[in-house]
């Protein structure tokens, strides 16, 4: 009885310690699209002062990796109003490890809307006449040197590129892993600038 | 809620410390044959309310009946941003009990109980418009059946007025894709014995 005293407790204790509601996030969907999403306008020299466009592109009918019938994501989402990704520009340094570099003045919105410091956040708007999210912006390379291109993503594969639904009123959140043609087997995209 | 769980842990161990470990049956509670209580931590941290009706049948064993029915808003958001895939709401407890002490004014005690229990469920599922596939969340009911065993500490003033403070767990045995795997019955229980 004696050790019942000390055991009871340690039970308790325990249980409440586990009590919580990390169990996953059920409104989420993961799902592979079958074409690049995300296309970053490559060059084949940079010199200073060149702009490098990243931009993406989500149809409202997707194409997703192992099924037959194309995906309406408008529906699937509530109309979510947009989708966003991230990625980060780093510059080698003479320490020969890389640099992240702030964009802040130096990121040249086009299409969508994007918040910049230390890496992009890139927002996906919906354009109704063409039934596609999308979204295009340039950062100015104004130092020459070597730089690489980094995607910020969930997926278990670098390459892999992850685009967000931000749907509203509890509406299915999408989680949309895009295939990238131009990022090698390490999720960069390495270049040098003159 | 766990402050309030540790504060209640703490409480019975100083009440315990200040009773005769294993005194003589108090032949004035024996002739209190039936209990009602209810859980304060529940009502209070979790809005939800649990009656209990208790009937002893000698020193050693006793049975009742615990009633649960929950609608807390935390809840309720938590399974509406899907945070959580279930919402329990009610619940049936029947349960058997047996004294671990020769004290009949504190005492500790294990329990097996059966739990009838329901509520909601959510799931993710794919559907097709038509032409198009898309994803909705939809949510149905569940209701299930479960087992568990648990420990408690009881502590009676005036041989009618009882401090209870229970940790017992189970699983539920049928409908498993829906109900939650685990029932829990943790609480903190005032209650009346006449």
């Amino acid at each position: 009885m004696k050790k019942l005293k000390y055991i009871f407790p340690a039970i308790a204790l325990f249980l409440v310690a586990c009590d919580s509601n990390d169990d996953g996030f059920y409104n989420t969907e993961y799902l592979e699209s079958q074409n690049s999403l995300v296309n970053i306008e490559t060059q084949p020299t940079y010199n200073v002062n060149d702009v490098l466009y990243i931009e993406a592109a989500i149809p409202k009918l997707l194409q997703q990796t192992g099924q037959s019938n194309l995906l309406d994501i408008r529906q699937s989402t509530g109309n979510a109003p947009t989708f966003e990704f991230a990625y980060l520009l780093e510059r080698r340094n003479a320490a020969n490890t890389w640099d992240i570099v702030d964009v802040s003045d130096n990121f040249i919105p086009d299409l969508g809307n994007a918040n910049t410091g230390s890496y992009v956040q890139a927002f996906l708007q919906y354009n109704s006449t063409d039934e596609e999210y999308i979204f295009r912006g340039g950062i100015q390379l104004v130092t020459a040197g070597e730089y690489r291109i980094s995607f910020i993503t969930n997926s278990s594969t670098y390459d892999k590129i992850t685009l967000r639904s931000n749907s509203i009123n509890n509406n299915v959140i999408l989680n949309i892993f895009s295939p990238s043609l131009n990022l090698d087997a390490s999720g960069y995209y390495t270049f040098t600038v003159n | 809620m766990k402050k309030l769980l540790f504060i209640a842990l703490i409480s019975i161990q100083y009440m315990n410390a200040q009773q005769p470990a294993d005194s003589l049956p108090s032949q004035e509670i024996l002739k209190r044959k039936n209990e009602v209580r209810t859980d304060v931590i529940s009502l209070v941290g979790s809005s939800r309310l649990n009656l209990t009706y208790e009937r002893f049948f000698n020193k050693d064993f006793s049975a009742g009946v615990s009633f649960g029915y929950a609608d807390s808003e935390k809840v309720n958001d938590d399974f509406d941003s899907g945070y959580r895939n279930t919402r329990p709401k009610y619940d049936v407890t029947p349960f058997v009990r047996y004294n671990l002490s020769k004290s009949l004014s504190s005492f500790y005690f294990a329990e097996v109980f059966i739990s009838a229990n329901g509520g909601d469920f959510k799931k993710i599922e794919r559907r097709n418009n038509g032409v198009n596939d898309y994803f909705v969340t939809e949510k149905s009911a569940y209701s299930d059946f479960g087992i568990g065993a648990g420990l408690g500490y009881k502590l009676y003033i005036k041989d009618q007025f009882g401090i209870e403070f229970m940790v017992g767990f189970g699983t539920n045995l049928f409908d498993k894709d829906k109900s939650p795997d685990t029932i829990s019955r943790v609480g903190l229980s005032l209650g009346y014995r006449f």
